[in-house]
Formats: structure tokens, C-alpha cells, sequence
């Protein structure tokens, strides 16, 4: 597991790295009942501290989201994709708000959507 | 550690003691030339070198080993030297390191009680065997070539150099410690030795600030070496202590 | 808690350098103070390390430390393998293996005189030398300093390597970007006090900008051609219904640092 990180956002970098996380559930690149890295080792592939990871996994944990195994590591749990999906789409209201607010007229909005749900097939 | 301490003061230490063993060479060979060093005397007027104490009778003696020796030796080059050596070998030992920020590695590893001890002795040891050496190299000297030499007025010259050797050193090392740079010490040190050494010559009652008449007569009476002992220990107290509570 | 400080103050004659701090290092935390030049952070940790005295508060250690000095130091004329041979006699549980690696990798040359090292060099001698020690918490004075990008990168990995062991460090620097990559905590420190102390992440996602046309109770951050004002200030003190944005750490450092507030 490995993503970008951007030290200098004004996303605290373990909001980013949950973030990711979600993202990668929500794609279905990990799986429930699969395990994600242990906190050291996903520390040192994105080159970052092990209280960040160490409070990602905390607040994972506690969203509901990853489960400890004692003595083996962090699950993915049983998947809870409503919250995670009424999250994104609550991120998702505020951009088109920007949107509506900078007059980017509604036909663009539908055709950029359209683009990037039927740019799949 | 203590290598450090001697690597550092390596070259001050090497350049001196060559340097005065080279006096000494030159003391031994010079000894040969004192008839004509006579004839030429025997030039000046009478009167004039009189007052200097070179006397017909004087000029004699000179031609006599052991009075040579004690006299130009003892009395006069090694025993001038004695306090300018403690000087320079103890100068730098703190300064330097406070100059440089040296120090500061010391002090993170190692206790200042241990860096002190280190930094006073390894020095002030060498110190003294260099004036071993030195304060001794006449009697071999003098047996290898069949002359005699007073060795009981040696040694008590050598007891009187240490003293002084102490006791300066560890003003030096008072200077050095209280300093922030390499030069303060120095000077303070050499005005401390020609205040005391004129003060003493010139007002009779402060005669014993005159470490110089000590060192050069040889004289071990307990009175000066007392004194020159025990300030040499308040010196060495004062150091430690400056040391001990200080900022770096 | 590895170490602890409290109400720390030193003064230098009348002039107060460190005026009555506090704060905490937890175990496995790096912790960076952070701040202009004069603020007061190197007589910190040299008041931390014993170097100097304090004039009063109190300084918690609990475990063994390493020193990092900010000028860095070593004797000139010693060559590099014979500094190496220094620190094993006196180093910190010094790992000579590990030294010797590291100054491999950076290319330094053991029969080199330390004063015929380049600054740069020197300073990656000197970390070489003290990541290469086994202690509890590291304090570490400007540790990149004076390196090139690729190097000062390389050397705040070793940085965050030593927490993976449980190691501490506490450190000062003042630039920012690379707090930002490796801090987990950090304080502020401008004139000898400490302006704002707590986790990185939490002082990021707490703090927000506001833009206004009156006065507003938070740190001026800049003020606008049009004459209003732009303030950085917690987002729960913002006023109800207002835009607030993401501020950057740069933002949040340089209005805090700049300090102009209006406290109603």
C-alpha cells in the first residue's frame, strides 16, 4: 500500500492517510478481513512518523472502519459503505457548491460526471 | 582521553623541550670557550663589569663545572625558563577548547569532575617529567665526561622547579578556565609573573611575590615553598570550582 | 515522558534569553521548536544538556541523552577515523559499525582532516557520529543546516528511523518545510517564549482563515488593498455563518510569530 502524501496541506497528514484508506475500501482494493500494514511498516513506506499512522489506525478503529487483531494487526472490518459513502458525498455537495458559487453552469457539471462514470467503458 | 589531552599539546610541549635541551647542549659545548670569553673580558674596563658581579674571581669559578653548571644552568636558563614553561604548557589546555566549542562534546560525555581532573593532570604530569629530564640530564652528563657535580643542590632545585612549575600552572589553568578566548589567558598569566616578579624585587616586605629569586637561588626553605605550594592548591580549588559552575 | 520542562528561565544579564517555558517530550515523539533566529531555542537545549545554568524552573530527564551542538564543531587538526576512536571511548553506547556505514555511504574519507572537511561534511561527520550513539533522546541543535537537499532529506529519515526504535528526539530548526515532515509536536518560541505548543496535525486542521471587514479576535496574518483584513484564529472562535479556509502551518507560524492580535 503506498500513496502520495503532502506534507505541506493543510490536511493533517493522518486525515490523509484515513482518507486513502477509505478511498482503497471504497474501490474495493482492499477487501474486508484483509489486513493492512502494520503501523511500522506503512510508516516507513510513505516516509512518515509512527504517531501518524499509529492515530490514522486509532481513529480508523474507532469510525469503525479497521479492527485490531490481538498479537496479528489491523483488519479491514465488516465494511460500512453507507458512512463512508455519505462522507464523500457530503465532500462531493460542498465542491459543486464551489462550482454554483464560481457560475459553472449546471450542463458542465452533468457533463464532467458523465465523462468520468462512462469513461469505463 | 588522555591521549587527546597530550596529542593537543604536542607541539608547545615538543618545541620546549628541545628548545631547552638545546640551551643545554649549547651550555656544555659553550663551557670550552670560556678562557677566550676571559680574554676578551680582560678588555673592559675593571670597574665596569665589577658592578655586575663578574669579578676576576668569578670569571675563575666559571672555568669550574659545578659552578658552571649550578650558576648558568640551574641558576639561569633552565630556572628562568621554569615559569614561562608552566605558562605556555597550561594556557590553552581550557581556553582553547572554550574558544573552538570543542568543549562542548567533552561535557555532554563525560562529567565535569572527570574532564577536569583529565585536563589538569595529564598536562601538569608531563610537564613535570619534562623538567625531570631537563633538571637531571646534567648529572649522566656530568659523570660521562668525569666532572663532578653538587647532585644534593640538583635536587633541591629540581623540588624548588616543581613548586614553581605547580604554581604557576595552576594560575594559568585559573586564567584559562575563567576565559572565553586563548589570548586572555596568556597575557594574564605573563603580567601576573612580571607584576609579582618586579613588585617582589622592589618592595622589600612583598619580596616572596618574587617567584623568580626562588626558582633561580634554589633555596628549599620551608617558608616560601609553603606558601608557593599552598597558593598553587587554592589556584588549582579555584579552577576546578570556576570550572564546575560555569556556562559553555 | 522522556523529558520534561517547566517554566524554564535564563536570563543573560538583564535580558531575559528564555523566558518561563514549558513543555513536554513523550517517548518516540520528535518534538520541534521552532522559531527566528534569537528566540531563545539553543539556549534551550543547552540549559537542557547541562551546558548552562538555569536561573530557575525545572528540567526533567528521564533517560540518557545525545547532544547535537548548532555550530558543530570538532577538532581540526584530528583526522576522521581518529574522532571515530574519540567516540568510542567516550561516545554514548557508540556503535562504530554504524558510523562507519553511514560515513561510507556519505563518502567521507576516514585519513581526512576534520579541518579540511566542508561544512556540509562536518555536519554530516558530527550526525553521523551521534545518530551512531544508543541513548534515549537525542537533542539535536539545526541538524540540516548547511546540507543539500538530497542529504538533508536523507538525514531527517535517520531522524524519523530513531523513533522506530523508541528513541526521542527533540530538536530546533527554523525552517518550516521540514518540520512539516517529520514533527510530531512542536512549539513556537519567539523572544524567549514559547507562542504556541501541540500537535502538528491538531494546530493544522484547528486553526482557519478568516477574511474581515472589522476587527476580529485572532492573529493578523495580512491586510488586504481593499482594507479588510485576513485573520488567522481557531475555527470554534470563528464568527457564525463566515467563510473559513485551510490555513496553511506556514500561514498559522507567520501570523503567530507575528503576533498581532486583537484580544477583546
Amino acid at each position: 500500500m503506498w500513496f502520495k502524501i503532502d506534507f505541506h496541506s493543510s490536511k493533517p497528514i493522518y486525515e490523509q492517510i484515513k482518507e486513502k484508506i477509505k478511498l482503497l475500501i471504497l474501490s474495493g482494493k482492499l477487501k474486508e478481513g484483509e489486513f493492512v500494514p502494520s503501523i511500522r511498516y506503512l510508516a516507513e513506506d510513505l516516509g512518515v512518523n509512527l504517531n501518524t499512522v499509529a492515530r490514522a489506525y486509532r481513529e480508523l478503529v474507532r469510525e469503525g472502519v479497521l479492527e485490531v487483531r490481538r498479537g496479528e494487526g489491523y483488519v479491514v472490518s465488516k465494511v460500512n459503505l453507507e458512512k463512508i459513502r455519505t462522507q464523500l458525498e457530503t465532500e462531493l455537495k460542498k465542491k459543486i457548491e464551489d462550482c454554483k458559487k464560481a457560475g459553472i453552469p449546471l450542463e458542465r457539471i452533468l457533463k464532467i460526471t458523465e465523462e468520468i462514470y462512462r469513461g469505463d467503458e | 582521553m588522555i591521549v587527546k589531552e597530550l596529542k593537543d599539546m604536542k607541539v608547545r610541549f615538543l618545541v620546549m623541550f628541545f628548545l631547552l635541551l638545546g640551551t643545554f647542549v649549547l651550555l656544555v659545548v659553550m663551557k670550552d670557550y670560556t678562557p677566550a670569553l676571559t680574554e676578551m673580558l680582560k678588555n673592559i674596563p675593571e670597574g665596569f663589569l665589577e658592578k655586575f658581579g663578574v669579578t676576576e674571581e668569578f670569571i675563575k669559578k666559571l672555568s669550574e663545572w659545578n659552578f658552571y653548571i649550578i650558576t648558568q644552568w640551574y641558576g639561569k636558563n633552565l630556572g628562568q625558563f621554569v615559569p614561562i614553561l608552566a605558562i605556555i604548557i597550561a594556557f590553552p589546555i581550557f581556553a582553547r577548547e572554550i574558544e573552538n566549542e570543542t568543549i562542548e562534546l567533552l561535557l555532554v560525555r563525560l562529567s565535569r569532575k572527570k574532564l577536569f581532573i583529565v585536563k589538569f593532570f595529564a598536562p601538569l604530569v608531563f610537564t613535570f617529567v619534562a623538567l625531570f629530564v631537563l633538571a637531571l640530564v646534567p648529572v649522566p652528563v656530568s659523570w660521562f665526561i668525569g666532572e663532578k657535580l653538587d647532585t644534593g643542590l640538583v635536587f633541591r632545585y629540581l623540588l624548588v622547579e616543581m613548586i614553581t612549575i605547580y604554581l604557576w600552572f595552576s594560575i594559568t589553568v585559573f586564567f584559562s578556565v575563567i576565559s572565553s578566548d586563548q589570548v586572555q589567558p596568556l597575557i594574564a598569566s605573563i603580567a601576573t609573573l612580571a607584576g609579582t616578579t618586579v613588585l617582589g624585587g622592589f618592595v622589600k616586605t612583598l619580596s616572596t611575590l618574587n617567584t623568580y629569586s626562588y626558582v633561580l637561588k634554589g633555596d628549599l626553605t620551608l617558608w616560601p615553598s609553603l606558601i608557593y605550594t599552598l597558593t598553587g592548591v587554592v589556584f588549582t580549588y579555584l579552577s576546578w570550582k570556576s570550572f564546575k559552575t560555569r556556562d559553555f | 515522558m522522556i523529558l520534561k520542562v517547566k517554566d524554564l528561565r535564563k536570563f543573560y544579564g538583564e535580558k531575559a534569553a528564555v523566558d518561563g517555558i514549558s513543555f513536554e517530550v513523550e517517548k518516540g515523539e520528535i518534538f520541534a521548536i521552532l522559531g527566528p533566529n534569537g528566540a531563545g531555542k539553543t539556549t534551550t537545549l543547552k540549559c537542557i544538556t547541562g551546558l548552562r545554568r538555569k536561573n530557575s524552573g525545572e528540567i526533567e530527564l528521564n533517560g540518557t541523552f545525545t547532544y547535537l551542538p548548532e555550530e558543530k564543531k570538532l577538532y581540526p587538526y584530528l583526522r576522521v577515523k581518529e574522532i571515530i576512536d574519540l567516540f568510542e571511548k567516550i561516545g554514548k553506547d557508540f556503535n562504530k559499525k554504524n558510523c562507519l556505514e553511514l560515513l561510507e555511504r556519505y563518502r567521507i574519507d576516514l585519513n581526512e582532516k576534520v579541518t579540511n572537511l566542508s561544512h556540509g561534511m562536518r555536519t554530516i561527520l558530527y550526525l553521523s557520529l551521534v545518530f551512531s550513539e544508543n541513548v534515549d533522546l537525542y537533542i539535536l541543535d539545526e541538524p540540516t543546516w548547511g546540507l543539500d537537499p538530497l542529504v538533508r532529506n536523507e538525514m531527517l529519515e535517520n531522524v524519523r528511523t530513531l523513533t522506530f526504535e523508541g528513541k526521542s528526539v527533540l530538536y530546533t530548526s527554523h525552517v518550516l518545510a521540514e518540520v512539516e515532515k517529520i514533527a510530531d509536536r512542536v512549539a513556537i518560541m519567539k523572544e524567549g517564549k514559547i507562542i504556541l505548543t501541540g500537535s502538528l496535525d491538531d494546530i493544522k486542521s484547528s486553526y482557519g482563515l478568516v477574511v474581515s471587514k472589522e476587527d476580529l479576535n485572532g492573529y493578523l496574518l495580512k491586510t488586504l488593498k481593499s482594507g479588510e483584513k485576513v485573520y488567522l484564529m481557531k475555527k470554534e472562535e470563528a464568527p457564525e455563518g463566515v467563510e473559513i479556509e485551510e490555513a496553511t502551518f506556514e500561514d498559522i507560524f507567520k501570523a503567530i510569530v507575528r503576533g498581532e492580535r486583537n484580544d477583546r
